[in-house]
């Protein structure tokens, strides 16, 4: 499973919520930023398994 | 954990030995009080070396437990220990240019860290290749001697020790500002700050002699570099090709309108990545990534996906 923080940048307003939908299926809290072209930053962060599972 | 603390153990040996290395290079072998080939230290130089060395020199100074070292404690002592090194380096080699004298103490003292590292490094291949290393010069020490330093071969030797120098740093530099604690822990840090302090002695330049420690030591660095490769893959723009549009509708059959993922197609995506080396990779990454067009196309065909009309 990913960990830590992915970035997708370049993700047009259109498919924004599938993306986010994406990595928010996989455990990640998600935040976009708008970007100045229009299209959006998507940044995922997802549970370090480090803290997740301590052993 | 042994093996974390055996490392801990003997990097304070050998922050004790890159000490004596540096007072001996100091205070004994630059007779003249210049460094030869090099500009005069800073003046703070012998004063920040003496503290770092007692700083590491006391107990507990390294810690024992990996799991408990933060991200900027792991790169705060793998930077004091690099500058440490980096210190006895350069009085090491300036006490080169100066001639065999310098090197026999020099010499006497990297054998006895290679000792050190060789039984104590946890890693059995590190042990392997340093103990090969170690033997390696202490059977041609006195060739190295006659005819090196007569050949006039002393600025080649620094060369090719720099270069090796060059990429275990800049390999180590990578791992600190990209790697978590998680991927890059302090135990890993401490195992490539002795390849980098190997990588500045003559030993370490002669270090071809052994083809299988090469080979060893080039797939521990690899091992490393597929780490960081993984991480600059965290950063991807988004494309949306045809084998981009099939995955994303395998994974959400009702999307664009209903985002719900496929529960038995996502496990089954997860094991594919699993199954092809890159479990870190999020899903939507691998959907959407630019870097990942020919793994989403492997992905569409191990998976036998149709796509849908």
């Amino acid at each position: 499973m990913p960990t830590g923080i992915h970035t997708q940048t370049d993700v047009p307003p259109a498919q924004l919520k599938i993306v986010v939908a994406g990595f928010k299926a996989q455990g990640a809290t998600v935040e976009t930023k708008l970007q100045a072209d229009g299209n959006y930053t998507v940044i995922a962060t997802f549970p370090d398994a480090a803290k997740t599972n301590p052993d | 954990m042994v093996e974390i603390v055996e490392t801990h153990r003997f990097l304070v040996q050998f922050v004790i030995l890159c000490g004596v290395a540096v007072a001996v290079m100091t205070f004994c072998g630059c007779r003249t009080g210049t460094m030869a080939g090099r500009p005069r230290p800073l003046a703070f130089q012998d004063t920040l070396t003496k503290s770092l060395i007692d700083k590491y020199s006391k107990p507990g100074a390294i810690p024992e437990d990996d799991t408990k070292v933060t991200e900027a404690q792991r790169n705060q002592i793998l930077n004091d220990l690099i500058y440490l090194t980096d210190v006895n380096y350069y009085a090491f080699t300036s006490g080169l240019y100066e001639g065999r004298a310098v090197f026999d103490t020099a010499s006497d003292l990297t054998m006895l860290g290679l000792g050190a590292a060789g039984s104590l490094t946890p890693a059995a291949s590190a042990k392997a290749i340093l103990a090969a290393i170690s033997a390696g010069v202490a059977g041609s020490r006195v060739s190295i001697n006659k005819n090196f330093f007569q050949d006039q071969a002393t600025t080649a030797l620094i060369a090719k020790m720099d270069a090796s120098r060059k990429t275990q740093l800049a390999l180590m530099q990578d791992a600190m500002a990209k790697l978590s604690i998680t991927n890059y822990p302090l135990s890993r840090g401490l195992a490539q700050l002795a390849e980098y302090y190997n990588a500045g002695t003559i030993i370490g330049a002669f270090e071809d002699i052994t083809a299988t420690a090469g080979a060893e030591k080039a797939a521990a660095n690899q091992s490393i570099k597929d780490t960081i490769n993984l991480n600059a893959v965290r950063t991807t723009s988004y494309t949306n090709d045809d084998a981009s549009q099939v995955l994303q509708t395998y994974w959400m059959p009702g999307q664009p309108a209903d985002l719900t993922v496929n529960t038995n197609h996502q496990a089954m995506i997860q094991q594919w990545l699993v199954t092809n080396g890159i479990p870190d990779v999020p899903i939507q990454t691998l959907i959407t990534g630019n870097l990942f067009a020919d793994a989403r196309k492997k992905a569409v065909n191990d998976l036998k996906i149709q796509p849908t009309k």
